[in-house]
């Protein structure tokens, strides 16, 4: 076959092209050493099918655009696409390969509907936990009715982000961060609270407190209306990633990492929604960070520094990530540092961040549900394994209290333990 | 994960299967084989790839039964009009039986007309010239030789040469820039940076 021209896809012979290929030629090839005809005649249609196979695909293959999206909430997933090109009746020689990334289960057959100039597809997956995810592009190939050849369709086809995190976290804009500018009101948050500059009124619903009801503006309306405020959004908050490698393995060290990767943007993206000012840092041996900031350009910038981070192979020491912070960001940061915490104290960052003066909440993602089930122990032994491993994992981090408060994250499609933490203004506990 | 059109749409594949059944049996017949010995290779060779396709870790295997015996029966098969061309019929059926495999979504043996018919016709046009040729047999088979060459070449200068019909050239790059991320990377030495 002929060098590609660029950017123009060609025909791919399969496996079973070139059987044909060599079949026909070794039969046409017996047929003159022999002086026999017979073979020469079975070994031609072998020999011409992939050669009019291909030409079939140079005439029916179409250029196809992709438009997909992912819907959902919480770990369901539904993907709906739709491929449009002017089919005609190749449509049903087209197939669609969207691959399934790990950890996520399908919970129904992808169904696919075609006609002339469309082909819908619907896939339904259900993630195992919160995760970021980018799909490829998916693989779009014309086949011929044979088997023998294949042909990569032409067409803009964009990747597809998922982004799956707990959904308490959509409630986390409205508290209240530890205040670390200098002047209240400096910055006005898009969340309307019970406290603040006076915005405007609305109708009271059910269970609204009374001394928030407008009783003059009540009287004048002949209906219940009460006050809202607009907040003033002085708090920032910094995520810290820890990307070191832990004892626990790749595997696991890597799911734990997406998991992290996921809760980091749920709760940079809900403070962002409210204007907080939102910093990132990861650190493996070395410190990676993105300045604290707001708006929509730093949520994509967020973004891809969060989906950048990577696990790391060497640990670089705690000191350095504490002097680093030191240095890029200013005292009193509220910081969320988010680690498996599986080693000994001293390899935790905590108590050196908080010496340089951040105060520090912990979300420490727990390997257990991931180690469930791995240790070959009998089903009868395996409840009395999870728990005494649980035992000991909350001895270790107790001794992280002594620091800073601790949210063990189990439940990995809630973060309720984590808000009720962010809400409790004695969260700030920076020497 | 990719999928197709719900394979109900068309029959099991038996009809097909019984067509190259039919063509290797014919060409068993007309060998040097003994008679039974024939059509038992023949019948061999369709079932067990037939049987082989439906096994899912034998499936890619599934052809070689009945190329196998497509191949024995025509070395095995005199030099004649009537063995020529059921030789010729046995090849188209063995590609209709491939076309015809209910397990692939994208298969289909109306869709496979347009390969299989030049396959065809190029047979037919063999067959005829050899009808015409009243030469020897080691004539003949060059004949064919060279008349297959030819076809071959012209398929494949087909094949490179013709363009997509419904293609249009790609667009250009569209959409916004987006600003560079800004991402810092920091290194502090171990003894740590000024405060």
């Amino acid at each position: 076959m002929s060098a590609p021209a660029p950017g123009r896809p060609t025909v791919r012979w399969t496996w079973l092209a070139f059987l044909l290929v060599g079949a026909g030629g070794s039969l046409i090839v017996l047929a003159v050493a022999y002086r026999d005809a017979v073979p020469l005649f079975a070994g031609i249609p072998l020999l011409l099918a992939p050669f009019l196979a291909g030409a079939q695909g140079s005439l029916e293959a179409p250029r196809a655009d992709l438009v997909w999206l992912a819907r959902g909430l919480g770990p369901e997933v539904a993907i709906d696409g739709v491929l449009r090109a002017p089919f005609g009746r190749s449509a049903v020689a087209v197939s669609v390969q969207v691959p399934r990334p790990a950890g996520v289960l399908q919970t129904a057959p992808p169904a696919f509907e075609r006609d002339a100039t469309a082909i819908r597809f619907h896939f339904r997956w259900r993630l195992t936990e919160p995760a970021i995810l980018t799909l490829p592009p998916p693989r779009v190939l014309w086949h011929d009715p044979l088997g023998l050849t294949e042909r990569p369709l032409d067409g803009e086809r964009p990747p597809l982000r998922i982004e799956r995190y707990p959904p308490s976290l959509y409630r986390l804009g409205a508290i209240q961060l530890a205040r670390t500018t200098t002047l209240p009101g400096e910055i006005h948050s898009r969340a309307r609270g019970a406290s603040g500059e006076f915005f405007g009124l609305r109708e009271a619903g059910p269970g609204e407190p009374p001394r928030s009801i407008n009783w003059r503006a009540t009287a004048r309306a002949g209906h219940l209306l009460m006050n809202e405020y607009r907040i003033d959004r002085t708090g920032d908050l910094l995520v810290l990633l820890d990307v070191r490698p832990t004892s626990l393995g790749l595997e696991v060290d890597e799911r734990l990492l997406s998991l992290a990767r996921a809760a980091a943007y749920g709760i940079a993206e809900a403070l962002l929604r409210a204007k907080s000012r939102v910093g990132f840092a990861s650190f493996g041996e070395f410190l990676t960070t993105v300045p604290l900031s707001t708006g929509r350009i730093h949520r994509v910038r967020l973004l891809r520094a969060i989906q950048a981070a990577r696990r790391e192979e060497i640990a670089g020491p705690a000191m350095r990530c504490a002097l680093g912070l030191r240095r890029l960001y200013p005292r009193g940061v509220t910081t969320l540092v988010l680690s498996a915490w599986t080693e000994d104290p001293l390899f935790n960052l905590v108590p050196y961040i908080q010496r340089q003066g951040f105060p520090v909440v912990l979300l420490s993602p727990s390997p257990l549900p991931m180690r469930a089930g791995t240790g070959g122990l009998e089903a009868a032994d395996e409840p009395l394994a999870v728990r005494l491993e649980r035992l000991e994992r909350r001895t270790r981090l107790s001794e992280l209290w002594l620091h800073a408060p601790v949210v063990d994250w189990e439940d990995f499609w809630t973060l309720e333990p984590l808000a009720r933490i962010l809400r409790r203004p004695s969260y700030r506990r920076a020497s | 994960m990719s999928a197709g059109p719900p394979t109900s749409v068309r029959g099991g594949g038996l009809l097909t299967a019984a067509v190259f059944g039919v063509a290797a049996g014919f060409l068993g017949l007309l060998g040097f084989l003994p008679l039974p010995v024939g059509p038992v290779v023949g019948a061999l060779g369709v079932v067990g790839s037939t049987v082989l396709r439906t096994r899912p870790r034998l499936r890619p295997a599934a052809p070689l039964p009945g190329l196998a015996a497509l191949a024995v029966l025509s070395l095995a098969a005199p030099a004649g009009p009537s063995t020529d061309l059921f030789a010729g019929a046995t090849g188209l059926a063995f590609l209709l039986w491939l076309s015809d495999d209910p397990l692939r979504p994208t298969g289909g043996g109306r869709r496979a007309l347009p390969t299989i018919a030049p396959a065809a016709l190029a047979v037919g046009l063999a067959w005829g010239i050899t009808l015409g040729l009243a030469g020897q047999p080691q004539q003949v088979g060059l004949a064919g030789g060279l008349l297959v060459a030819a076809l071959v070449l012209l398929a494949w200068l087909f094949a490179g040469l013709s363009r997509p019909a419904a293609t249009r050239p790609p667009r250009a790059e569209e959409g916004r820039r987006v600003r560079s991320p800004g991402v810092k990377s920091g290194r502090v030495p171990e003894g740590g940076g000024p405060p």
